[in-house]
């Protein structure tokens, strides 16, 4: 079996946001969606202060309500572990979305360009009309590794079957790999560290890790 | 919104007053199908057809909502795990049963009229429970709530066929009152984000005084002295608290869960920090 998931290494992450511009760039998101985020967080007073960028978007979840609640199977959890979106399926009700702890899920009626006004050339290029009105959200770039997994390559490790995010991230911060190999980059991270799965407590087994320190 | 409001819940954008407007028609439409076995015989067309009616708004409300309305067929997949199909399915059985009721008026097709309302009126108690994004929503005793509702719904409408269930109604608002204390109780305690306990706490009075207080006085009053009118009015409240209630519930508390640190890195050998923003720290 194999089980994808994704680490964010929080002593890494430097907030740069280069990973939402490579899921935008990659995934041809409309310009208010934005499918990884990285929140800021600050916490304490003076001079007990922390701040920390926490990378966030589809947790992928082993037990995902988005999937039990959707009334058309258009989101369903594959066998590797990635929740997908079958944008043909799917009538749009937003059950999902109300479903999903992680706010990760996206409903666009209306396509606007990034930069006000009509869209670019580029913007009309990839505009897809099929993700318009349905729910949308992180794929943890499926097709990518799916066509990198058919050439023989090994998501995680090799960057044309690993997400965009990943790819990108200028501080190595972001890892991504199969939990069930122990040689995978997210396994032998785990095995070395501290972590934490967000909203732990709601039973939803998300397949991303942060990690906090090591062991 | 900046970055760091980001990590804090914000309200839901997806489900708006016509989602709301399925709780409020629906409950109330099957609440009435439910109700319509205790009422006399001669009412039973028209409580048929007028809770078939409220439910069908209900489900109408939803179609103007969904992003592909001509897909809407395909909510009928799914009824291994979501209520939302089970609610699609139930409807269809509810609505002909309803309809079939009112031409053919009779003890036994109304109880199955009643039977498949109840159903109707459960999934959508549990569409709420299972939004597990929201956590004012998702507690378990949201689906108390919204049955009650319906139910005493239901009961107040018969006041529009003629003079109410005085006693059954009473009862029906006061187990009401009470699942709504509770659940303004857990709220308090911390079960939902800050923002959406401060707007319970606004418009819980209201609720309470509207739903539960000023239409338990108005049917005691009606038992104790014979004032229909004090009963018609009671209803006609009762019924109005039932739709305010759902109706802020749906469109006003509907806040997600926001974003958590439990546990920040511990660079630079400060205390060990955790970050839940906009909920309550004593939880």
């Amino acid at each position: 079996m194999t089980r994808y998931a994704m680490t964010a290494d929080l002593r890494r992450c430097v907030g740069c946001q280069t990973c939402t511009t490579a899921c935008r760039h990659a995934n041809a998101t409309p310009a208010e969606v934005q499918w990884r985020q990285v929140l800021d967080f600050e916490q304490g007073t003076y001079p007990q202060v922390r701040r920390v960028f926490v990378p966030v978007g589809c947790q992928h979840c082993a037990d995902p309500p988005c999937e039990h609640v959707c009334p058309t199977t258009a989101t369903k959890k594959r066998s590797d572990g990635i929740v997908s979106i079958d944008y043909d399926l799917c009538i749009g009700c937003g059950y999902c979305a109300v479903a999903c702890p992680y706010q990760a899920r996206h409903i666009t009626h209306k396509s606007q360009s990034a930069f006000g006004g009509k869209r670019t050339e580029s913007e009309e290029k990839r505009f897809d009309e099929s993700r318009m009105s349905v729910a949308t959200k992180c794929t943890f770039c499926a097709d990518r590794i799916d066509a990198g997994k058919a050439r023989g390559l090994t998501p995680g490790v090799d960057s044309d079957a690993t997400p965009a995010c990943v790819n990108s991230c200028i501080a190595g911060a972001l890892a991504f790999g199969d939990l069930e190999d122990a040689r995978s980059p997210v396994s032998e991270l785990l095995a070395r560290t501290e972590y934490f799965r967000m909203h732990e407590e709601l039973g939803t087994e998300p397949g991303f890790y942060y990690i906090v320190d090591d062991k | 919104m900046t970055l760091i409001d980001r990590t804090r819940p914000w309200h839901q954008t997806n489900w708006d007053w016509r989602a709301a407007m399925n709780f409020m028609c629906g409950g109330a439409g099957s609440g009435l199908l439910v109700a319509a076995p205790v009422a006399p015989r001669s009412w039973y067309p028209a409580i048929e057809l007028a809770g078939a009616c409220a439910i069908s708004l209900g489900l109408f409300f939803v179609w103007l909502e969904i992003g592909r309305p001509f897909r809407s067929l395909n909510v009928f997949i799914h009824a291994k795990t979501s209520w939302m199909t089970r609610e699609s399915w139930a409807s269809l059985v509810a609505l002909s049963a309803s309809i079939i009721a009112a031409m053919l008026p009779s003890m036994a097709l109304v109880v199955v009229a009643a039977l498949a309302g109840g159903v109707f009126l459960y999934c959508q108690a549990r569409i709420l429970t299972a939004a597990k994004g929201i956590p004012a929503w998702r507690l378990p005793i949201v689906s108390a709530v919204i049955l009650m509702t319906g139910f005493s719904e239901g009961m107040a409408l018969l006041a529009l066929f003629g003079r109410p269930m005085v006693v059954g109604l009473f009862l029906c608002i006061v187990v009401r009152g009470v699942l709504w204390r509770r659940y303004r109780t857990l709220a308090r305690r911390g079960a939902v984000p800050e923002k959406a306990w401060s707007i319970l706490k606004r418009y819980f009075p209201l609720v309470e005084v509207t739903g539960t207080v000023v239409p338990a006085v108005l049917l005691l009053l009606d038992l104790a002295l014979g004032l229909p009118l004090a009963a018609t009015i009671g209803a006609f409240l009762a019924f109005a608290g039932g739709w305010l209630f759902k109706f802020i519930l749906v469109t006003r508390l509907g806040f997600n869960q926001g974003f958590a640190v439990p546990k920040f890195p511990s660079i630079g050998g400060l205390q060990p920090f955790s970050s839940k923003p906009g909920w309550p720290n004593s939880r």
